[in-house]
C-alpha cells in the first residue's frame, strides 16, 4: 500500500514537473533559430565579460593582459558571427554540437583573447580559416553513406575489456597502494603522481580504460537503463582516479553525464550556449564578489574555470605561434609519426615544455598545455593547421554516420569529451593515447545490430 | 556496413601487393627522410644556438704599458719656484755668519726633483691633456660604437666619443703608466692613443718645459667576445645537438613495419569507403550521359 502511495507520488512529481518543461520545449522548438541566435549572441559577450571583469585582473601577470584593440574587437566579433553563421544549427546532429562545442569552448575563447591582449592577428586569422574550411568540409552536402560495423567478436571483446579493467584497477594497488580518501585532497594527488611508478606502457591502458572504456560503458548502461552496471563503471572511474590521482578522470565525469542528460531534452545545442553563458556570468559574479575580501571560493572558481578551462589555453596557443613562427618546426618529430620516419627532434623537450620555458618558465619544469590548433602550427605552421584541422573534419565527418537517434546521446556524450580534450591536447595524441580511436573501435563493434552469439560466447 | 574480423582478414590478403608497396614506398621515404631531417637538425641548431648580439663593427680593449721619465733642459722655473724661500734661508744664515753648505745646494736639488717629479706624475691625468684628446676625437668626427643589448635593443645611434668614458690611467710613483681604452676598435684606440701621447709632451713642454719619454713595455688589443644573443642562450637550453645520423637502414626498416599497418588501415579504408559509397540511381533507357 505504502509502496503503491509512493509510486503514485512520483508520478504526479514527474506529470507536474513534465507540464512546465513540455510548453518550454514546445517553445523552443518553435523559436529555435531565434533561441539559438540570441544564446550564440549573448555567450559572445558574457565571455568578452568574464575576460574583462575577471579573468584578466586575476592573471594579468601570466600572460591575460589587457591592451583592447577596437579594430581587433570589431574583427575578433566579426569572426565569430561569420562562423557561428556559417555552422547549421540542428539539433540531435552529432557534428553540429561537436563543431559548436568546438566554436564556444575553444575558438571563441581565443577570439576574446585576441580582441583584448592584442595578440597577434596573423595567427588568428589562420584559426579562422582551418576552422571555416573545416565547416565547410563536416557540412558539405553528399549523399549518406551506410556506417561501418564490425561484427562477430561483440562478446569476446567484452570479455578481454572486463579482463583489462580488473588488471588496470588492481595493478596500480599493487605497485603503488591506495591512497583511498585522501586522493580528494587535491594537494595530496601532486605527491601521489610524483611517486607512482608503473609498469611500462602501463599508462596507455590506463587512459584508453578511464577515458574510452569506462566512460563508453557507463553511457551504454545509461542508454539501455542498467542503471546498477552503470553505478559500477562510475565507482570503476572513481577507483582509477584514487590510484592514478589525474583529476580529469574524475572531472570527466561531470560533462558525460551532463551532457548524457540534456541530449535527451532535444535542445542539447541550445542548452550548451546558456549553460556556457551561466558559467561565465558564474565566474564574473563570484569573482567580483570575491576579490576585494580575498574569499577563496570566488578566486578558486574564477581560476578553475575562467583561466585554467578557458583562457589559460587560448593563451598558449598564441605563445606557441610566437615562439614556432621564430624557431624550428618540430614536423611530428617527437610522435608518432617521427618515429615512423625516424625523423631527428631537434628540441630536448616537449613542444609544451619548450613554450613554457619561452614564456620565461624553467625549463622542464612545467608543460604548457595548448589545443591541436596550436600544437598543429608548432609541428608544421599554417599547412599543419590546416592539414589537423582537415583531418578532424574527416573523423567527425565519419562520425555523422553513427548518428542515429538512438545512439545520439552516447556518441555526443563520449566524444564531446574529446573535443573538451583537444583545446589542451594535439589531435593525434587524443586520437592514438587518449582514446579516441579506442573509442571508435567500440562504436564500431557495439553499435552495430544486435548479434546472435555465433562466436561461441553466450550472453548470460 | 557490416564486417567479420574474418572478412577484414580477407580484404587484406586480397590487396597484399597494396599493402607491400606501401611498406616500400614508407621504407624507402624513412630512409631519405631521416638523413635529412638530421642534417636539417643539425645546421639549424648551429644557426640557432649561435646567435650573436649584431654590432656595426668590432670593438675591444687596448691596454699598453710604458716606463716613463721626464728630463728638462731649462731648470728656471723650479729655481724661481723655490727662490723665495732660499733668498730667506741664505739671508737668515748670512745674519748668523754661515755661508750655504754643499749639502744645503743639494738639499734645494732634491726639492726642486720633487716638484718636478710631482708635475710630472699628475701631468699624465691633466684635465687640459684629457681635453686635447676629446678634441681630437671630435676633429676626427669619431662616434660611440652602436651597441645592440642582448633583447635586441639598440643604443642611439651616432653618439660622439666621449673619451673620457673610455680611457683609465694608473700611474705608479716610478712612473710605469697603464693605459687601458676600452671598448672601441682598434684603429680608434691606436689614433687616440697616439693622441694623448702628442697631448701629453706638449703639455709637458708647456706647462713645466718638460720632456717627456716613454718606453713601451707591452701593448695588447683584445676584441670583445661577441655575446650571443637571449634567443641563442634560450637555444642552447631547449635544443639538443643531435649526436648521429639515424642509420639509413634501421630507418628504413622502420619505415616499412609501420608501413605495414598504414598500408593495412588504407586497403580498409579504401574499402569502407567503396562498399559504404551511396549507391547510384539507375540510369533510365535511351538517358545518354553529358
Amino acid at each position: 500500500m505504502r509502496q503503491l502511495f509512493a509510486q503514485t507520488a512520483l508520478l504526479r512529481t514527474r506529470q507536474s514537473i513534465l507540464s512546465i518543461l513540455q510548453p518550454l520545449s514546445a517553445f523552443a522548438s518553435a523559436h529555435h533559430t531565434a533561441l539559438i541566435w540570441c544564446l550564440g549572441i549573448v555567450y559572445k559577450f558574457a565571455l568578452d565579460a568574464m575576460y574583462v571583469w575577471a579573468a584578466s585582473p586575476l592573471y594579468s601577470y601570466a600572460g591575460l593582459t589587457f591592451s583592447p584593440s577596437f579594430f581587433k574587437y570589431v574583427v575578433a566579433s566579426a569572426m565569430y558571427f561569420i562562423l557561428f553563421a556559417l555552422l547549421p544549427k540542428r539539433e540531435n546532429d552529432i557534428a553540429c554540437f561537436l563543431m559548436h562545442l568546438q566554436l564556444a569552448y575553444t575558438v571563441a575563447p581565443m577570439l576574446s583573447f585576441y580582441a583584448f591582449s592584442g595578440a597577434s592577428s596573423r595567427y588568428m586569422l589562420m584559426v579562422f580559416l582551418a576552422v571555416a574550411i573545416q565547416a565547410c568540409i563536416v557540412f558539405a552536402p553528399a549523399a549518406e553513406r551506410k556506417p561501418i560495423h564490425i561484427t562477430g567478436i561483440k562478446n569476446y571483446v567484452t570479455v578481454a575489456l572486463g579482463v583489462l579493467g580488473i588488471f588496470v584497477l588492481v595493478v596500480p594497488v599493487l605497485y603503488n597502494g591506495f591512497a583511498g580518501i585522501k586522493a580528494f585532497d587535491f594537494r595530496y594527488i601532486y605527491e601521489m603522481r610524483a611517486n607512482a611508478v608503473y609498469p611500462p606502457g602501463f599508462g596507455y591502458l590506463q587512459i584508453w580504460l578511464t577515458r574510452a572504456i569506462l566512460p563508453f560503458a557507463l553511457l551504454t548502461c545509461l542508454m539501455k537503463k542498467r542503471y546498477v552496471p552503470a553505478a559500477l563503471c562510475v565507482a570503476a572511474q572513481i577507483i582509477a582516479y584514487m590510484e592514478s590521482g589525474t583529476k580529469f578522470e574524475l572531472f570527466i565525469l561531470v560533462p558525460i553525464l551532463a551532457i548524457w542528460l540534456l541530449s535527451r531534452t532535444g535542445h542539447l545545442l541550445k542548452l550548451m550556449y546558456l549553460g556556457m553563458t551561466c558559467i561565465c556570468v558564474l565566474v564574473l559574479l563570484s569573482y567580483q564578489l570575491d576579490h576585494v575580501s580575498g574569499a577563496a571560493f570566488g578566486l578558486n572558481v574564477s581560476f578553475i574555470i575562467g583561466v585554467r578551462a578557458i583562457f589559460h589555453p587560448a593563451d598558449n596557443k598564441f605563445n606557441f605561434y610566437q615562439y614556432f613562427s621564430q624557431h624550428p618546426k618540430i614536423h611530428f618529430s617527437e610522435g608518432l609519426l617521427g618515429k615512423v620516419f625516424s625523423l631527428t627532434d631537434l628540441y630536448a623537450g616537449s613542444v609544451g615544455q619548450v613554450s613554457y620555458a619561452a614564456e620565461g618558465g624553467e625549463f622542464l619544469a612545467a608543460n604548457m598545455n595548448t589545443g591541436y590548433l596550436g600544437d598543429s602550427y608548432a609541428q608544421m605552421g599554417l599547412i599543419g593547421t590546416l592539414s589537423m584541422a582537415f583531418l578532424l573534419a574527416l573523423i567527425v565527418r565519419a562520425l555523422r554516420t553513427y548518428n542515429t537517434p538512438a545512439a545520439y546521446p552516447l556518441l555526443v556524450s563520449l566524444f564531446s569529451i574529446y573535443f573538451i580534450i583537444l583545446n589542451d591536447i594535439a589531435l593525434l595524441t587524443v586520437l592514438f593515447t587518449n582514446g579516441m580511436l579506442v573509442a571508435f573501435l567500440l562504436v564500431f563493434i557495439y553499435l552495430g545490430k544486435q548479434e546472435d552469439s555465433s562466436n561461441g560466447i553466450q550472453r548470460i | 556496413m557490416e564486417y567479420s574480423v574474418s572478412d577484414l582478414i580477407r580484404i587484406l590478403l586480397k590487396r597484399w601487393y597494396v599493402v607491400l608497396l606501401v611498406m616500400a614506398i614508407l621504407g624507402g621515404a624513412a630512409g631519405v627522410l631521416s638523413q635529412r631531417s638530421y642534417q636539417s637538425a643539425l645546421a639549424e641548431y648551429e644557426a640557432y644556438t649561435t646567435r650573436t648580439v649584431p654590432v656595426n663593427q668590432e670593438t675591444g680593449d687596448l691596454v699598453a704599458s710604458y716606463q716613463c721619465d721626464f728630463s728638462m733642459q731649462d731648470m728656471s722655473r723650479y729655481r724661481e719656484r723655490a727662490a723665495s724661500k732660499n733668498r730667506f734661508i741664505e739671508a737668515y744664515l748670512a745674519q748668523d755668519g754661515v755661508s750655504s753648505s754643499d749639502a744645503r745646494r743639494y738639499q734645494e736639488a732634491e726639492n726642486a726633483y720633487a716638484a718636478a717629479n710631482a708635475d710630472f706624475l699628475q701631468l699624465f691625468t691633466q684635465e687640459s691633456v684629457l681635453a686635447e684628446v676629446q678634441a681630437f676625437a671630435a676633429g676626427q668626427g669619431y662616434d660611440e660604437p652602436v651597441v645592440v643589448q642582448a633583447d635586441g635593443t639598440v643604443s642611439e645611434a651616432e653618439q660622439p666619443l666621449q673619451t673620457a668614458e673610455h680611457f683609465q690611467l694608473e700611474l705608479d710613483s716610478t712612473g710605469l703608466l697603464t693605459v687601458s681604452i676600452t671598448g672601441l676598435s682598434e684603429d680608434m684606440a691606436s689614433a687616440l692613443l697616439t693622441a694623448y701621447w702628442q697631448a701629453v709632451e706638449e703639455a709637458g713642454m708647456a706647462l713645466y718645459d718638460m720632456q717627456i719619454s716613454a718606453e713601451p713595455l707591452t701593448r695588447v688589443y683584445v676584441p670583445q667576445k661577441l655575446s650571443l644573443t637571449e634567443d641563442a642562450i634560450l637555444s642552447q637550453t631547449v635544443m639538443q645537438k643531435p649526436e648521429r645520423a639515424p642509420m639509413f637502414l634501421r630507418a628504413v626498416g622502420k619505415g616499412a613495419a609501420f608501413g605495414f599497418l598504414f598500408g593495412c588501415f588504407g586497403v580498409l579504408l579504401y574499402t569502407f569507403i567503396r562498399d559504404t559509397a551511396p549507391e547510384k540511381k539507375p540510369r533510365r533507357a535511351g538517358e545518354s550521359v553529358g
